[in-house]
């Protein structure tokens, strides 16, 4: 386990950010941590890169205990805020030479390693660049680089994506999956939702500051997964349909939607090619039978309470 | 009809009285207790000061009438000045913020989308920020009148001292107004604001009391000075003349002195007031215009296509060649990229330009003209300039100091170092060890001023001479002292406060109360040791300039001097050395303690956001 809270809790005076997190990455996975606004991600992710200390309950990161050992930990990690701190005046070489120089890697080393990262971050051509003068999309490129400068083993990002736009969104991801690749933890937090689908192998959903979800992402499609919902149109005579179909056998409720009949059959119901059947015998011409696919924002959806703190 | 005067009184209305940003502070502002305490220590040393004066000008007297309005009248002239002093000290704190606030709060744009017009922005903004000044000075009213009871003192005399330190007040708020809403000014200017008011108000002063600028007609006043022609444009010369302590002439006897001139000789005191009034009005009419001016921002002026012509502004992204990083990264930090910020870079290099060739000039001078202006006035030219060139080297160290780890928070950056192996000790030396290194060329001014007269004395100059090679070490090993005690003050404070106007102000009023007490309690105690004075001057800076640039202050002659003055040279030394002592003890343990309080105070700070 590279990374392990056991009843982490923290409080902001009586605000409860945290209750008793119980939290379980392994190493290599790449867990996304999703929630609402205010549901305790960033400070989750502020406690594991040492920044807050828990009021109750332990974090430990590659098996050394957060507050206790902290200066131990932080070679280990690299924490990507939601913002980026900029050093005015200060070139992105300069930028990098000073936290690589922060990470005690000196002389020819933080030649060879900015210039590897620089790279590996495609950048090299905004060398010179001054940090606050980049694109969002640039400097959120040139925090990742500056996290790598020490070769950590977790990666802590926290809202990566947000405030760039689409063409930055998709550079980032593509740069993440290849850390991804390189074998190392990440803890990304987003509201990206099908950005995470994409990139994450676990995911965790948190509200209130409690865990309500922790898993792989086929787990929690399954979980989120309520019934067999059909979307089935027809080309006239929708209403005489939907009576039709809510006499027919397994079917639990018929509604209006978006157009469509939406049919929810009943839990021991999964096949639904009857209901096609049924319609062709009565003479409905049917434009559309599909069943209604379960993603990460419908499993969000579904299992939040949309309760803010 | 009555629409159009309904409209008219609801305008007005809304202009000053019912200004919803003027009820803001009013309602809010009054109730915090930061200013609770300001106010209470400002009446404080008000009445402190008039107490003592009292108490100690009723025991002088005779117990005649007469004797007793006399000192009611000596104790009124430094209520007055103290009033005015602490105006001067105060209206800048609370009108500076002003600079940076409109546009850091993201509620001014707000404010610019609502019908209120820009003249009840503008009057809205600045009656906010001298509301409080305002208040300060009515509630010291009741003081002044205690002075009243003995007589002496006019309702007149309270009412002028009360204009004039009124009108300082305006005028700084108008000015700090004018900057915000213009948008010339940043965080960095709120510094430049404090220095120019501070030079204006000290070099200003300094050139009145010389009689190179008196009114050769004026009469003169019991100490031999006479009337200066810049007295209309200084709040502390024009209350001289207020206070009857500077006689100005009547206006019947300066006839022949043309028509605008004399009314600045005759009555100094009434042109500041309407000076200052006046140029007040001009800059909050300017501000006027400028408040909506940002709706047209990014459109091609005749100054921006000037300025893109000559190079200044390149579009899009900015590039320059990296620097090599040092080994400790924060330290570098301080010392090499706050230091070049363009208008750090100027301030450095005008200092630097300027203190050497002032100590180049006034070289020349004593070499040229040794006969009149002689050893003793050059040594009192050289601790003036030294004087003056610390004084900014103080001030400069202290705001940079002080911006240090509010900036980082302000940037965000700070969570980034902190996630990083370094350690607290680390940081706060890495930041101390930068300050210093930007601030030692700054010390290299005034010490080369006085190096130049040291080897100019060694090798041409027999007799007492003007500066000798040691004073150049102890100025040298004293100035570093102090800074570092200044950087570590203001990096202490920076570390307690969330924002950087607020670290600068307080760093900045905390530095300059202690010089100014310090100098004023240590010098009294100096001046009653005769030579031995020596050995203690080099415990507070500026009794320490004034010592080691010019000894004779401790003396009563040249003679004198001459005579004890290889004593006073070893003593000298020996306080030097015991002094840098003293302080490096103190910045040790402030040094000790910040990295002892560094993790905690950082972390009450997250837990209270």
């Amino acid at each position: 386990m590279i990374v392990q809270t056991i009843n982490l809790t923290k409080r902001y005076g009586k605000l409860v950010a945290l209750n008793n997190l119980q939290l379980e990455i392994e190493e290599g996975e790449c867990f996304g941590y999703i929630g609402p606004n205010g549901a305790g991600k960033t400070t989750t992710i502020r406690i594991l890169a040492t920044l807050l200390q828990p009021t109750w309950g332990e974090a430990r990161v590659c098996d050394r205990v957060i507050g206790y050992e902290s200066r131990k930990i932080r070679p280990l990690i690299g924490y990507v805020p939601d913002f980026f701190g900029a050093y005015e005046d200060m070139v992105v070489q300069e930028y990098l030479e000073f936290f690589a120089s922060a990470y005690n890697i000196i002389g020819k080393q933080r030649t060879r390693v900015v210039g590897d990262v620089l790279e590996l971050t495609d950048l090299v051509g905004k060398r010179d660049a001054l940090v606050d003068s980049l694109s969002r999309g640039m400097q959120q490129r040139l925090s990742v680089a500056r996290v790598l400068l020490h070769d950590p083993r977790v990666l802590l990002l926290d809202e990566p994506a947000s405030g760039l736009d689409p063409r930055a969104r998709i550079e980032i991801r593509e740069l993440l999956k290849e850390l991804r690749n390189m074998g190392k933890t990440i803890i990304i937090s987003s509201h990206i939702l099908h950005e995470l689908a994409e990139l994450c192998t676990t995911v965790g959903i948190i509200e209130s500051g409690e865990l309500l979800f922790h898993g792989t992402l086929s787990e929690i499609l399954a979980r989120a997964k309520r019934g067999t919902r059909v979307h089935v149109r027809v080309t006239e005579q929708q209403d005489l349909a939907a009576l039709l179909l809510q006499r027919t056998r397994g079917v639990k409720s018929v509604a209006q939607g978006d157009g469509a009949l939406i049919v929810d059959l009943d839990s021991t119901t999964h096949d639904f090619s009857g209901l096609a059947k049924v319609l062709l015998n009565n003479n409905f011409r049917l434009c559309e039978l599909r069943e209604e696919e379960v993603n990460l924002e419908t499993a969000f959806m579904r299992l939040t309470k949309g309760i803010v703190q | 009809m009555q629409v159009a005067l309904t409209r008219l009184w609801l305008w007005f209305w809304h202009l000053l009285m019912g200004n919803p940003i003027l009820v803001r502070v009013v309602q809010g502002a009054s109730k915090r207790p930061r200013h609770l305490w300001l106010r209470f220590t400002y009446l404080a040393v008000l009445l402190l000061v008039v107490l003592i004066a009292l108490s100690s000008q009723i025991q002088t007297a005779g117990g005649s009438l007469a004797d007793l309005a006399k000192g009611a009248s000596m104790t009124f002239k430094w209520a007055s000045m103290t009033q005015l002093a602490l105006m001067c000290f105060l209206a800048p704190i609370f009108t500076a913020g002003a600079i940076t606030q409109e546009r850091d709060a993201q509620t001014f744009n707000i404010l610019l989308s609502t019908p209120l017009s820009n003249a009840q922005i503008v009057f809205g903004s600045l009656m906010s920020r001298l509301y409080f000044v305002i208040m300060l000075l009515l509630a010291g009213l009741p003081i002044f009148l205690i002075t009243m009871v003995y007589g002496g003192v006019t309702a007149s005399q309270i009412i002028e001292s009360f204009i004039i330190a009124g009108s300082t007040a305006v005028l700084t708020g108008s000015l700090a107004i004018a900057i915000a809403m213009v948008r010339v000014g940043t965080r960095r200017t709120i510094f430049s604001f404090y220095l120019m008011i501070g030079l204006y108000l000290l070099v200003l002063y300094a050139l009145g009391r010389w009689s190179g600028t008196w009114f050769a007609d004026a009469p003169e006043s019991i100490d031999g000075r006479k009337l200066s022609w810049l007295a209309a444009l200084h709040p502390f010369l024009c209350l001289e003349v207020a206070l009857n302590q500077i006689p100005a002439p009547e206006l019947g006897e300066i006839a022949s002195v043309g028509s605008p001139a004399k009314y600045f000789l005759a009555y100094p005191q009434r042109v500041y007031v309407v000076l200052t009034l006046g140029l007040s009005f001009v800059l909050t009419v300017l501000s006027m215009f400028f408040v909506r001016r940002g709706a047209k921002e990014g459109e091609r002026t005749f100054f921006s296509a000037l300025a893109a012509k000559l190079g200044r502004i390149p579009a899009g992204e900015r590039t320059r060649s990296p620097r090599r990083v040092w080994k400790n990264p924060v330290a570098w930090r301080e010392a090499a990229t706050r230091a070049s910020a363009a208008t750090r870079g100027l301030l450095r290099y005008s200092l630097l330009c300027g203190g050497v060739a002032a100590a180049v000039i006034l070289l020349v001078f004593y070499i040229r003209d040794k006969a009149t202006f002689g050893a003793a006035g050059a040594r009192e030219w050289l601790s003036a300039l030294v004087m003056i060139e610390f004084g900014v080297v103080l001030l400069v160290s202290t705001n940079t100091a002080a911006t240090a780890m509010t900036k980082e928070k302000e940037a965000n950056t700070l969570d980034l170092l902190l996630t990083t192996p370094l350690t607290s000790r680390y940081i706060v030396w890495g930041k101390l060890r930068g300050l210093v290194s930007f601030t030692v060329p700054l010390i290299a001014v005034p010490v080369f001023s006085v190096l130049l007269f040291a080897v100019y004395d060694l090798f041409f100059t027999t007799g007492v001479g003007v500066a000798h090679l040691e004073s150049v070490l102890e100025l040298a090993a004293l100035m570093l002292a102090f800074t570092a005690w200044t950087c570590m003050l203001g990096l202490q404070i920076s570390l307690r406060s969330r924002k950087t106007v607020q670290a600068v102000m307080v760093s900045l009023g905390l530095v300059i109360v202690i010089c100014m007490a310090a100098t004023g309690i240590w010098w009294k105690i100096i001046a009653t040791f005769g030579a031995a004075g020596a050995a203690l001057a080099p415990f507070t800076p500026f009794t320490a300039i004034t010592v080691i640039c010019d000894p004779s202050v401790l003396f009563e002659s040249e003679t004198a001097l001459a005579k004890d003055l290889n004593l006073v040279r070893g003593l000298s030394l020996i306080g030097s050395a015991l002094a840098v002592g003293m302080i490096c003890l103190i910045v040790a343990a402030m040094y000790k303690a910040m990295v002892r309080n560094f993790d905690m105070t950082l972390r009450k700070q997250t837990a209270s956001n």
